[in-house]
């Protein structure tokens, strides 16, 4: 679903790349999390993703474009098979709850119909149904961010970027959060969270991506297979446990 | 993105952006009031040459029986013999008279009428007043005297004109009108377009997250443009509205005023003429407004 081969990023050519020979392989269905220190590069990762930038080499292959040699106007068509969620909300402040999730649909140009039915869906997918008429000032963090979730896969992403959704929220909001996207993983969608949580990332004991200093430092993959795990939220597993259990291995750090 | 959803998009932004709104309508209402001045000014000359303009160089006016003052016409209206004499020192001319064609006080009353059907001058025409005249066509209109010299005080003849000569004044006057509009109007237009582009660079940034998340979301360019793009060919459709009524006011109670206090012999632009001007406004109001915002928008909403 999402391939990166060799692939570098340098924003700006007096400074240190971004990111140096990143190489994975995410399949469909997968959960993986993005973990590393703030300024490791999992942003950059993402915005490669969505070809808000352009590597500087190596190839990426997203929903079955490859985005090097993609035309400006191919672009759209990749981004509608994405959904991203960010830190931050990005709700529009002036717009309802379900004004803001419809906003995308109509951006699409779907039919009103269509809109109608998929909204109070893609609300209830994240628990918010009665508060679809608030405004975003009107609700918690929390809730602000499931709305934000439920605006991502209304037009249902074939994959939904996280970048520290739980970023923030306190734990019980996060919790809420997570758990929405555990939700929405099950239905098929390929997830990538970007965080620093790591009692999170050790309990839910999915495929990990780590970043240091724009290399991938460790691929938790040992044989992961996003079906063959499917631990609940809140139950608690340790990443020892995980690690016995499916194998983790750390990358070769190139100099 | 779907009509219904773009107008509501569309009339929230105006409502949000009411200032910004009303100076970009204002402006061109400006810019386009002086496009349209010149292109009426330019309609005034063309009116006011009509057809005798370019091909008459001069005009050898008979005597009437009003015409006592003039001691060529002593004898009253211009004898046959008299019109006759004329003709042939007119002949003996050539090659520097190239044509000569006689029309007779009712021609020349027909003529007149025909001219300057929208003058309020018609009505007071008789052809009692009109003389009989000819139509010198010459050469070298340069040498129009050699015609007026010959031909003033000779028995029969009341007065020898030059088109040329007694409407130049207006001509330059409406020339330099003209050129001035041309000017004002450029000067306007160019105001038009960096107005336009820092409203739109105003509003891309106060809408920064909308835009965001429509690019994010796999709108097409298109659709992100749209809405600003809307928004900014209403306010200058507005501004050419307001223009197209202020040609009018000016033309309506401006130009006819100037004829009804006897402002020339000349046939003047109406109402009419503001209607042909108009649809031109409109359709410069469209192409300044899209292309400019469209041009701003690739350039500084990069998606
Ligand atoms: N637009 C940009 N222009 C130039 N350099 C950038 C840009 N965005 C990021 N960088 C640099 O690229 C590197 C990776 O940044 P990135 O945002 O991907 O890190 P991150 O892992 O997401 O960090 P954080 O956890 O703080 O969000 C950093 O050194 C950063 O300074
Ligand atoms: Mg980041």
């Amino acid at each position: 679903m999402i391939r990166f081969d060799d692939v570098s990023l340098t924003y700006d050519k007096n400074q240190a790349p971004a990111l140096e020979h990143v190489s994975f392989n995410i399949a469909r269905g997968e959960f993986v999390f993005l973990v590393g220190a703030s300024g490791s590069g999992k942003s950059s990762l993402m915005r490669l993703m969505t070809h808000e930038v352009a590597p500087t080499d190596g190839e990426i292959h997203v929903a079955g474009r490859e985005l090097r040699n993609m035309p400006r106007r191919k672009v759209p068509s990749l981004r509608r098979d994405i959904g991203v969620v960010f830190q931050d909300f990005r709700l529009l402040e002036n717009k309802t709850v379900e004004e803001n999730v419809a906003f995308v649909l109509e951006i699409l140009g779907r039919r009103r119909g269509a809109i109608r039915r998929a909204v109070p869906e893609s609300l209830e997918l994240v628990g918010l149904a009665e508060k679809a008429k608030r405004f975003p000032h009107e609700l918690s963090g929390g809730e602000q961010q499931r709305v934000a979730i439920a605006r991502a896969v209304v037009k249902q992403p074939a994959i939904l970027l996280a970048d520290e959704p739980t970023g923030n929220l306190d734990p019980a909001n996060s919790d809420d959060v997570v758990g929405v996207l555990d939700r929405i993983n099950r239905t098929s969608t390929t997830l990538v969270m970007a965080t620093h949580d790591n009692s999170l990332v050790d309990r839910l004991q999915r495929r990990v991506l780590e970043m240091k200093d724009g290399r991938l430092v460790r691929d938790s993959t040992g044989g992961y297979r996003a079906e063959a795990l499917e631990p609940d939220l809140g139950e608690l597993g340790t990443r020892s446990a995980y690690r016995a259990a499916h194998g983790s291995h750390r990358l070769e750090e190139t100099p | 993105m779907r009509l219904r959803f773009l107008t509501s998009e569309v009339w929230q932004g105006v409502r949000r952006n009411t200032s910004m709104i009303a100076s970009v309508v204002l402006v061109s209402m400006v810019s386009l009031f002086f496009v349209g001045s010149g292109l009426l000014a330019q309609r005034q000359v063309d009116q006011a040459k009509g057809d005798w303009y370019e091909k008459v160089h001069a005009f050898v006016f008979l005597c009437t029986d009003s015409d006592t003052n003039v001691a060529s016409c002593a004898g009253g209206e211009a004898s046959t013999a008299q019109t006759e004499a004329v003709k042939s020192n007119l002949d003996n001319l050539r090659p520097l008279v190239t044509k000569v064609d006689y029309k007779t006080s009712e021609q020349a009353v027909a003529m007149f009428r025909e001219q300057y059907k929208d003058s309020p001058y018609v009505s007071s025409v008789d052809a009692k007043s009109m003389p009989a005249f000819y139509e010198v066509r010459l050469s070298d209109p340069q040498r129009f005297d050699e015609i007026a010299s010959g031909f003033q005080g000779m028995p029969g003849v009341a007065h020898v004109s030059n088109l040329h000569q007694v409407l130049a004044p207006f001509f330059s006057f409406l020339n330099m009108l003209g050129v001035g509009s041309a000017i004002i109007a450029g000067l306007m237009v160019v105001c038009s377009i960096l107005l336009m582009v820092t409203t739109i660079r105003q509003v891309a940034f106060t809408r920064r997250r909308q835009v965001g998340i429509m690019r994010l979301v796999g709108a097409s360019s298109a659709t992100i443009y749209l809405p600003f793009v809307a928004e900014v060919l209403i306010a200058s459709l507005a501004g050419a509205v307001l223009a197209s009524g202020l040609l009018w006011a000016m033309v309506h109670f401006g130009v006819s005023g100037l004829a009804s206090s006897g402002g020339g012999f000349v046939n003047l632009i109406g109402d009419s003429d503001v209607l042909v001007v108009v649809p031109w406004l409109f359709l410069g109001a469209f192409v300044l407004a899209v292309s400019t915002s469209w041009v701003t928008l690739r350039r500084y909403l990069k998606v």
